[in-house]
């Protein structure tokens, strides 16, 4: 029994023990399980993360013992607009872009975007910094954007886009507001030379990476110091044809200095002038410039007193800039309907000439219309000019051509050479002479045409000038006084020959009423005469109307230049016979051998021992109304009666209603013949009286006019 | 009997959890560091004759610090060791496992490769090691083992991406370990694993976690001359010790503190038992007494 109960009690207490066991076991089991669950990790909301995220955010394994931890201590290593957040710092970055994983040691090594850079200079937005503040590597990455190889993936796992250069503007938007930075965005000529490995955005467009190694050890592709000449000229190649041109300051100023800004110490000619970012003002100027000047305020920054350039100062004298808009594109120049005509219109600053064509090697060259770093030159053609006055290209076949030899003559004897348009025209200076009281047009033309050089001479006996006209259609002439007065450019137009005959460029051209440079053809109507003197048109149709192919109605009798009087620019007679200016004039036609031989003047000449009183000296009116002459021509005071005492031979009646002649030639009488007044109003009565009718109406009869 | 069994379970589990928890610090203490203008470097190794070898592939080039002291640059000839990881001293001849380039180089002591071993399958080498008459290769590429024979071809390898035992994410270093098994930090699963030379019964030597007898970012393992397994942890910055059965053994401390190196990579111990450890982040090299 005893063994029983023992057996008994022990088989119960074993029961006990074994219960107590299995609830130990059982407890134990629960906490090994609770405990193994618990080993799981959780980020800081609570919710279970898996073991890939724990590969990075480290702080979210759970339960981690404090005396066991190996984790640097670290409080909030990261911020994230500026609250602190538990997340990766560099070193994480590191432990796989050691080269294990990956490797990234170059960026780590980079100069550029390194850790602990400080972004003062920067305007961070949205980017996280570490907990000072400074950038680190996941200030632009983060391993849970979209893998590059998946649409809208972010190489390399940036946090924005790079290929339109967003991730750099969060910081960097100060760096790439337009005109005083470089452009970026902007479509880049394939024919480019930058390296094969260069960044470029979408469609080929220039981003700030395409210049800038995000990590790297140079700030900008290629350039190691401060001479970026090797990178701008892999896109703007053309730019370069500027060193050792006056405009390459590193030559042309290598020994003087500035405070003006520019850096011209080093061997990069851009650098003079341009910035790449943070410009004074557009075209990332480096310097600054009046902002009144507008964009000439590039040029005249040193082309005025006190600038660089003041060896060639800019001159309000010559071509107008600024004031004048083009109407027209001038593709040629690169202009646009509407753009202001300013100093680059004409010039370009970094090609002292044209196609480059005159290699430069020395600067502070005098520069010429072929180079002056002009866009077109101004050569026999007139390019430049022409780009835009292109009406005044007829002259390039016309005597005033600088091909044709006479200009050919003068660049010789004065050991110049000038363009089609600079020969007269300067462009930052006056051409036309104004200091002087002289007519700057007269002294212009009379430059060549004096008598004494190669140009046809108009020195004696011309149309007057300097004297106030009025002018039906406005003719030019120049201002004096507040007067317009008569002047070379009144009737002419150098640049416009006119019809010619002519069409050889070779071959000095033979002026007539058609060409000549008039301002108004003067043929077949001589529309230039008439336009200053209207009244003497009635000569058309007349009886004196002997125009003809090549002359107008005018220019049988008279010649604008080199005429036979100085009054009334009569035309030479040759050996027409007659006593005075007048009849020779007359009967130049009016002789057997003449044009009007049916009109023979038989009895002409008036004593001339009789001195008399013009109108004006007597009191009596206009001398017009009873013009005399003396040997020397018209006399204000007392003279002989001549021809034009009594005939206006620019209207054959004094009435208006006969002016006009019928188609065949009438017989003139008392009212017409081109009588200038009827019989009664001339001074005749005064010294013949009674007879004055008499004598008067068979005047050009010898015979009959001795009755009385 | 079950319930015998089970106490002897429980008291072994606890006996662990106390041994593991009673882990030694082992006491180092600082011989030197060697800075030579390092930029990023990545491994060492060491020859009989005392010299170790630095891998700077970032300055293309091998710094050799004679046991004299003398500092020599070895700076390949005709070839390039950019961005190479490994480096190991392996019969007599120093291998270069040439990273970016799907090669191992041999490289005599004035710089001339005279041994180019092109690797297949892309494979991108992080470290070598010898193993007998073959070398093992780690492959960051394809997250494999492979195993060239004495004529450098490719045996055979095993592996592959994942997260089981016997998969591996990123294989980095590696060594060879006691009991002719190879040994090989497996980086992104955070752990060290151990295993035969063909590949097989894989072991986990050290766990992944931030405590103490955890690993991280294993990076270089070397065996000092009581056969522990010193890991190197390139994130905490601890060397920690542990068996070839995966016993934490302990942690190098100094001066009373846990070492927390420089993101420590390349380690390796000489004949007097100093541990050379890379700390790439600081671009040094520092020496360590194990006491």
């Amino acid at each position: 029994m005893g063994g029983g109960v023992i057996r008994k009690q022990s088989q119960r207490l074993a029961d006990q023990m074994m219960n107590t066991s299995k609830r130990l076991i059982v407890v134990f089991a629960i906490l090994c399980l609770m405990g193994a669950f618990a080993q799981g990790q959780h980020n800081p909301d609570g919710r279970k993360v898996s073991l890939d995220c724990v590969t990075c955010h480290v702080t979210w394994h759970d339960n981690i013992d404090p005396q066991k931890s190996l984790l640097p201590k670290m409080d909030a290593p990261i911020q994230i607009q500026g609250m602190p957040a538990r997340i990766a710092t560099a070193a994480m970055c590191f432990t796989c872009h050691d080269g294990t994983v990956k490797d990234s040691r170059q960026t780590f090594a980079s100069s550029n975007h390194q850790m602990d850079m400080d972004v003062k200079h920067a305007n961070i937005k949205d980017l996280p910094l570490d907990k000072n503040g400074k950038i680190y590597c996941g200030t632009c990455h983060t391993p849970h954007s979209l893998k590059p190889t998946r649409n809208g993936g972010l190489a390399p796992f940036l946090r924005m886009e790079k290929m339109n250069s967003a991730i750099c503007l969060d910081c960097h938007s100060n760096q790439a507001k337009s005109h005083k930075n470089h452009p970026i965005k902007v479509k880049v000529s394939p024919d480019n030379t930058m390296a094969e490995n260069t960044f470029w955005g979408k469609d080929g467009t220039m981003e700030c990476m395409t210049c800038h190694p995000i990590h790297g050890t140079e700030s900008v592709v290629g350039v190691t110091g401060n001479d970026r000449s090797e990178l701008c000229s892999s896109c703007h190649e053309a730019y370069f044809n500027i060193k050792l041109t006056d405009h390459d300051l590193t030559s042309s100023l290598m020994n003087k200095s500035s405070d003006i800004g520019p850096d011209f110490g080093g061997h990069d000619p851009c650098a003079a002038c341009h910035v790449s970012h943070g410009g004074q003002a557009e075209h990332m100027w480096a310097m600054e410039i009046d902002p009144k000047a507008g964009e000439n305020g590039y040029c005249i920054g040193c082309h005025s007193d006190n600038g660089l350039g003041q060896e060639k100062t800019f001159s309000h004298a010559g071509h107008p800039v600024s004031k004048i808009k083009l109407r027209k594109n001038i593709p040629a120049l690169g202009i646009k309907a509407g753009d202001k005509l300013l100093c680059k219109s004409c010039h370009d600053p970094h090609q002292w000439e044209f196609s480059n064509k005159h290699a430069v090697n020395v600067s502070n060259e005098e520069g010429t219309e072929y180079t002056s770093f002009l866009r077109l030159p101004d050569d026999a053609q007139g390019q430049l000019c022409v780009a835009c006055h292109a009406g005044q290209s007829s002259m390039f076949n016309s005597d005033h051509s600088v091909a044709r030899e006479g200009f050919q003559q003068l660049f010789r004897e004065s050991n110049t050479l000038n363009g089609q348009c600079t020969v007269c025209h300067g462009a930052h200076t006056d051409a036309l002479d104004g200091s002087t009281e002289d007519d700057p047009y007269t002294v212009l033309c009379m430059r060549c045409h004096d008598g004494q050089h190669f140009a046809t001479s108009v020195v004696h006996n011309n149309h007057p000038i300097g004297v106030p006209f009025e002018s039906k259609s406005n003719l030019h002439g120049y201002n004096k006084d507040s007067q317009t007065l008569l002047s070379c450019n009144t009737c002419h137009d150098p640049h416009k020959w006119g019809q010619t005959v002519e069409k050889s460029q070779t071959v000095d051209l033979k002026g007539d009423d058609r060409n000549s440079f008039l301002t108004i053809s003067n043929w077949p109507e001589p529309k230039l005469c008439l336009d200053c003197h209207p009244e003497q048109g009635t000569i058309l149709n007349s009886d004196h109307d002997l125009t003809e192919e090549d002359r107008s109605a005018c220019s049988l009798c008279h010649a604008p230049h080199n005429a036979e009087t100085e009054y009334g620019i009569l035309a030479k007679w040759g050996d027409a016979p007659g006593a005075s200016f007048n009849e020779k004039h007359c009967f130049s036609c009016h002789s057997e051998q003449g044009s009007a031989s049916a009109k023979l003047v038989e009895g002409y000449s008036h004593p001339r021992e009789f001195g008399i009183l013009t109108p004006p000296a007597r009191g009596t009116g206009d001398w017009l109304d009873f013009p005399l002459f003396t040997e020397a021509g018209p006399s204000m005071t007392v003279g002989h009666i001549d021809c034009f005492t009594c005939h206006n031979p620019h209207s054959w009646s004094y009435k208006t209603k006969f002016q006009e002649l019928g188609s065949e030639n009438e017989e003139g009488n008392d009212l017409t013949s081109f009588l200038r007044n009827p019989s009664q109003l001339t001074l005749c009565t005064d010294c013949h009286g009674e007879s004055t009718l008499w004598k008067y109406n068979y005047y050009h009869d010898p015979v009959k006019r001795k009755r009385y | 009997m079950r319930f015998k069994k089970l106490l002897i379970v429980v008291l072994a589990t606890s006996f662990g959890l106390v041994q593991s928890l009673i882990a030694q610090e082992v006491s180092f203490s600082l011989v030197r560091t060697l800075e030579a203008d390092f930029n990023f470097p990545t491994d060492l190794c060491g020859n009989d004759r005392g010299d170790v070898f630095v891998l700077d592939g970032m300055n293309d080039r091998v710094v050799q610090l004679k046991t004299s002291g003398e500092v020599v640059e070895i700076r390949p000839q005709r070839e390039s060791i950019y961005k190479a990881v490994g480096i190991a001293w392996i019969n007599g001849d120093l291998w270069i496992a040439d990273t970016p380039r799907s090669r191992l180089l041999k490289m005599e002591m004035n710089g001339r490769i005279s041994q180019i071993v092109k690797l297949d399958h892309q494979t991108e080498p992080v470290d070598v090691a010898d193993m007998g008459d073959n070398m093992v290769v780690t492959d960051r590429l394809n997250h494999t083992i492979t195993v060239l024979d004495k004529d450098f071809k490719e045996k055979y390898y095993w592996g592959k991406r994942g997260e089981k035992v016997g998969e591996f994410i990123n294989p980095g270093f590696l060594a060879s370990g006691p009991e002719n098994r190879i040994l090989i930090g497996d980086i992104l699963n955070r752990r060290v694993v151990s295993f035969s030379p063909s590949g097989r019964y894989p072991q986990i030597i050290a766990k992944p976690g931030v405590e103490k007898g955890q690993i991280f970012r294993p990076k270089g393992i070397a065996l000092d001359s009581q056969k522990r397994i010193w890991v190197a942890d390139g994130y905490t910055g601890a060397l920690q010790a542990f068996s070839i059965s995966g016993k934490y053994l302990g942690i190098a401390t100094s001066e009373g503190k846990s070492l927390a190196l420089s993101a420590p990579m390349g380690v390796f111990i000489d004949k007097q038992d100093r541990l050379w450890v890379v700390e790439s982040f600081a671009s040094k090299v520092s020496v360590w007494r194990i006491k």
